[in-house]
């Protein structure tokens, strides 16, 4: 064994605790030793398992997980915990017993032991606004690890656990692994129960997994989905590249990496053209609108006494604004889903993948989150959201994986959409990545080192 | 808490929610100042005759 067995991925984890070489408590001891220390640096963390392990592993399924803690956003209602959902209140909207993502993950035998912190209620970018404080960046704490999942993006990027549940309903998966250096898929909408998380309205958000390399990406997404991502086999993938809108006003860096990532695709035999994406200049409204007015529903009179007044003040005024989105704009954004929906699907016959970076810049400054363009400064959120959108208005699954680093040393990745069900493809071809490049992002954070001065102090 | 400054969106108000406060009030007008642009744009975008979508967003599109 390594010095930490949360050194190792999701299927050594398995694969060690099915060979007798570390056990399910050995390893939730290291989980929760590490977790503890990272919470203190990053925020990432909304709780621990304090029940009794022993019970909670009779019930785990004696699957291909068993035995592995797992990180989950606070969004999901568990048996030991009800999800706060980024506020310090908790969500009782869920309803009782296990959430359906928690249910998948636990017959495939994994221990949903940490709740992870997000940006609160899930409706940002940068995940620098919580109930309890910025989610901060492993790999440069001044930095925001992301939002929403951001607090399942740090947990895994920074070894706590080797793979986490989040939810993206306008890039909340892909944002936050791009920013810490990790691997996320957003399945096809629908893919993934939603039973029992608080975003289960939602015709944008999913369900989907976050870890540090794509096979165990697979194993997770395998258990989440409950079954295996399948379709035909693409020895050489037709790549789109949306030049116009998603290529030029990027931060150099991040534009070099992805096209190095592409031209790696390229190399290996791949067509790559230029697409057009019709309408892609209000991908940001248009989710700004459906992200904001799904909502609205939800909040009634109780959740106006007791939740609002306990948000932070830029989240109780942007809830407020929404209130005041006309019926006009949100029948306009379902006419617009419906085009661009029709203008992906027929972009699919002739391209397999849409390849863009997954965001315009390296992870923002948690002071001030902003987006530094070559165009101007603008909103870290509005930049973000142009860029992640395409999969949720549509519905398509997309992943992002890491493909370099940047001038000061920051992650960056680039994000592959597929045809609705294809997630076997996007994992395929992040596989494939892997295996070109031979080579792996980690955070230079030493959690072990720190352990006993973080402890003492 | 709050000022009173500025009144709550109707529909809010109805369900019990406060006047917007000072910080709101500043989050609101930034906010109002970025889609301002965003939707005098999309209002431009021709939707009239776009047939509705009444496939599953799970799945491809129904002709």
């Amino acid at each position: 064994m390594t010095a930490s067995p949360q050194d190792l991925g999701l299927a050594e984890q398995a694969a060690a605790v099915g060979a007798g070489k570390v056990s399910p408590e050995e390893l939730f001891a290291a989980t929760a030793a590490r977790a503890a220390v990272l919470d203190r640096e990053t925020n990432a963390v909304c709780a621990t398992f304090t029940g009794t392990f022993s019970e909670h592993l009779e019930q785990a399924g004696h699957g291909p997980l068993f035995g592995v803690p797992c990180g989950i956003k606070d969004m999901f209602a568990m048996d030991w915990r009800v999800p706060e959902d980024g506020t310090p209140v908790p969500a009782h909207t869920v309803g009782g017993g296990e959430a359906g993502a928690v249910r998948a993950l636990r017959r495939a035998g994994g221990l949903p032991l940490l709740a992870t912190n997000l940006h609160q209620l899930g409706i940002g970018t940068t995940g620098h606004i919580t109930g309890r404080g910025p989610i901060r960046n492993p790999w440069d704490l001044d930095r925001c690890a992301g939002g929403s999942s951001g607090g399942s993006a740090v947990v895994v990027a920074a070894r706590a656990v080797a793979g986490a549940v989040g939810t993206d309903a306008a890039g909340s998966i892909r944002i936050p692994s791009s920013y810490c250096g990790i691997v996320g898929l957003k399945p096809t909408w629908g893919a993934v129960p939603v039973d029992g998380y608080t975003g289960s309205y939602s015709t944008m958000g999913v369900v989907g997994p976050m870890t540090r390399d794509a096979g165990d990406c697979r194993l997770l997404a395998t258990a989440l989905l409950g079954r295996e991502p399948a379709g035909a086999r693409l020895d050489v993938p037709r790549i789109g590249i949306p030049r116009a809108s998603h290529w030029i006003d990027v931060d150099p860096d991040v534009r070099a990496r992805c096209e190095a990532a592409v031209d790696c695709f390229a190399d290996a035999g791949a067509p790559v053209e230029d697409i057009e994406i019709a309408g892609s200049g209000h991908l940001t409204i248009a989710a700004i609108v459906s992200t904001g007015t799904e909502r609205l529903p939800q909040l009634d009179r109780h959740w106006m006494e007791t939740v609002l007044p306990h948000l932070h003040p830029s989240v109780r005024g942007l809830i407020k604004t929404r209130f005041e989105l006309s019926a006009n704009l949100v029948q306009r954004v379902l006419r617009y889903r419906s085009m661009l929906r029709r203008d992906v699907a027929a972009l699919f016959d002739r391209v397999d993948v849409i390849a863009m970076p997954t965001v315009p810049t390296p992870p923002p400054s948690v002071d001030r989150p902003r987006a530094e363009l070559p165009s101007g400064v603008t909103s870290a959120d509005a930049a973000a959201l142009h860029f992640s959108a395409l999969a949720n208005l549509t519905g398509i699954p997309a992943i992002s994986f890491p493909c370099g680093l940047d001038r000061s040393g920051l992650p960056v990745g680039i994000s592959l959409h597929a045809r609705w069900g294809r997630e076997d493809l996007l994992l395929d071809l992040a596989e494939r990545f892997e295996r070109l490049t031979d080579r792996t992002y980690l955070p230079p954070v030493d959690l072990d080192r720190r352990a006993p001065e973080r402890v003492s102090g | 808490m709050s000022t009173g400054s500025e009144p709550a969106p109707v529909e809010g108000a109805m369900l019990g929610m406060e006047p917007l406060d000072a910080e709101e009030a500043g989050v609101a007008r930034a906010a109002h100042t970025m889609l301002a642009t965003l939707v005098e744009d999309f209002m431009t975008l021709p939707l009239a005759d776009v047939p509705i979508d009444r496939s599953c967003y799970g799945e491809e599109p129904a002709s």
